[in-house]
């Protein structure tokens, strides 16, 4: 039978790694507010927030993507 | 998230809520159930058949079931729309209507890669035009975030994601079917958790209509979903998901079929169809077992990484697909519960 563990901690990592990130886009990037920006202040913080997110999204790939790399490439071999 | 418990459905006596949660789902199973054999007499008649390539006697096999599927659903969403009157159950419908009519197309007419993703983003109409949408997105343990513009996105976004994982894991028999029935009772128990009853009707219906299904779709099977019937059980799951207000429990107990897309996307390195990539992540052996090709460069898919290098047969591979939906499933239910706690009450359940 095949062996699904690595397929197991992958998806386990992946939960996480939402679990976490909801908290840091709740806890963190939600309040954020720039005061430095004048009557632009609240678009600046919208685009703040929004760049901080995706930039998070790219680090979430990356971590996703060398997991793929060290232990799903295992599987097929 | 305990808004969005509905005002008809807290009103509605618990005898009348069972009854209504016993009927809908009960319609859409005997409507798939009775509809599929006629629609598999229908389809062999018109020569509407294809290859099932894992059979060794070249079994043609009708396609789709995608038109009974949706009247399955569609059956179970106006009896509890009768019920509920609520504008997310209508928009859950519509959509689902949607995704089949985007399916139906590519399963008639060959579109291109790009046609899926974008019909099925433009699919979300409905959500956002009736307004079935709450812009609070929901996590566990930490609260909601308001997201009013970028959730205009996130709606099409999903049920572009959803409808396309269904379709990408619809690659042998039952597969599609007996996971979106693990997937679909996850979600319903999340809703419970969350005293959604009204989107957990629809949900249990999503699984009725998977569960009447898996009879004729399981090994050796009968009729095959078509993208109409896998686009419309995704979708239907997403707009569930979004008018529940249960977008993160959603995509976790997705995520083995989420773990696909990205295996696959990652290694493609673009969007395009499956049937359009040259080297494919699995071979099939002369005895018709599935195993990984091993060749430099192919694509990579959660059925050549569970098959690996040595043959497996399809029941045993479509075994370990569930064994991971169940596990995700489980997962999902577990972030339900932890939606009810939140930090600020000391991690104590809500009262």
């Amino acid at each position: 039978m095949a062996n699904l563990r690595p397929l197991v901690v992958f998806i386990l990592v992946m939960w996480a790694l939402m679990i976490v990130g909801g908290g840091i886009l709740v806890l963190l990037v939600a309040p954020l507010e720039l005061d430095c920006c004048g009557d632009q202040g609240p678009l600046a913080s919208s685009a703040a927030k929004a760049a901080i997110t995706l930039g998070l999204v790219a680090l979430w790939i990356l971590i996703l993507s060398w997991m793929k790399k060290t232990m799903l490439h295992g599987m097929m071999r | 998230m305990l808004e969005h418990v509905s005002q008809m459905s807290s009103t509605l006596p618990l005898l009348a809520l069972v009854a209504i949660a016993v009927i809908s789902p009960l319609a859409a199973f005997v409507t798939v159930h009775f509809g599929i054999p006629p629609l598999i007499a229908r389809l062999r008649r018109t020569g509407s058949t294809v290859v099932d390539v894992l059979k060794p006697d070249g079994d043609m096999v009708p396609r789709p079931a995608g038109p009974v599927l949706t009247a399955g659903f569609m059956v179970a969403g106006a009896v509890a729309y009768a019920v509920f009157q609520s504008v997310e159950i209508l928009a859950v419908m519509l959509t689902a209507l949607s995704c089949f009519v985007v399916g139906y197309v590519d399963d008639k007419k060959v579109m291109g890669g790009w046609f899926k993703p974008v019909a099925l983003a433009a699919a979300a109409a409905p959500i956002l035009l009736l307004g079935a949408y709450d812009s609070n997105l929901s996590f566990p343990l930490f609260g909601d975030t308001r997201i009013p513009i970028l959730y205009l996105a996130l709606a099409p976004l999903m049920i572009c994601i959803t409808g396309n994982t269904a379709n990408s894991i619809d690659v042998m028999n039952g597969l599609l079917s007996g996971f979106m029935a693990i997937t679909g009772a996850a979600l319903t128990a999340a809703l419970v958790i969350l005293q959604n009853y009204e989107m957990a009707v629809v949900s249990l219906s999503l699984v009725a209509v998977s569960a009447a299904y898996y009879r004729y779709h399981r090994i050796p099977c009968r009729i095959f979903p078509g993208d109409s019937g896998a686009l419309m059980l995704g979708g239907a799951y997403g707009a569930v998901a979004i008018c529940g207000g249960v977008e993160i429990v959603a995509a976790v107990a997705l995520l083995p079929a989420i773990i696909n897309s990205f295996l696959f996307l990652a290694s493609v390195k673009r969007i395009v169809e499956h049937r359009q990539v040259e080297k494919k992540s699995t071979v099939i052996t002369d005895d018709f077992r599935i195993k990984c090709s091993g060749i430099k460069g192919a694509s990579i898919s959660l059925v050549g990484l569970i098959a690996g290098p040595v043959p497996h047969t399809e029941a045993q591979v479509v075994s370990a697909v569930f064994k991971l939906a169940v596990i995700s499933g489980g997962l999902a239910v577990l972030t339900a519960l932890m939606m009810t706690w939140s930090i600020d009450s000391g991690w104590w359940p809500q009262a």
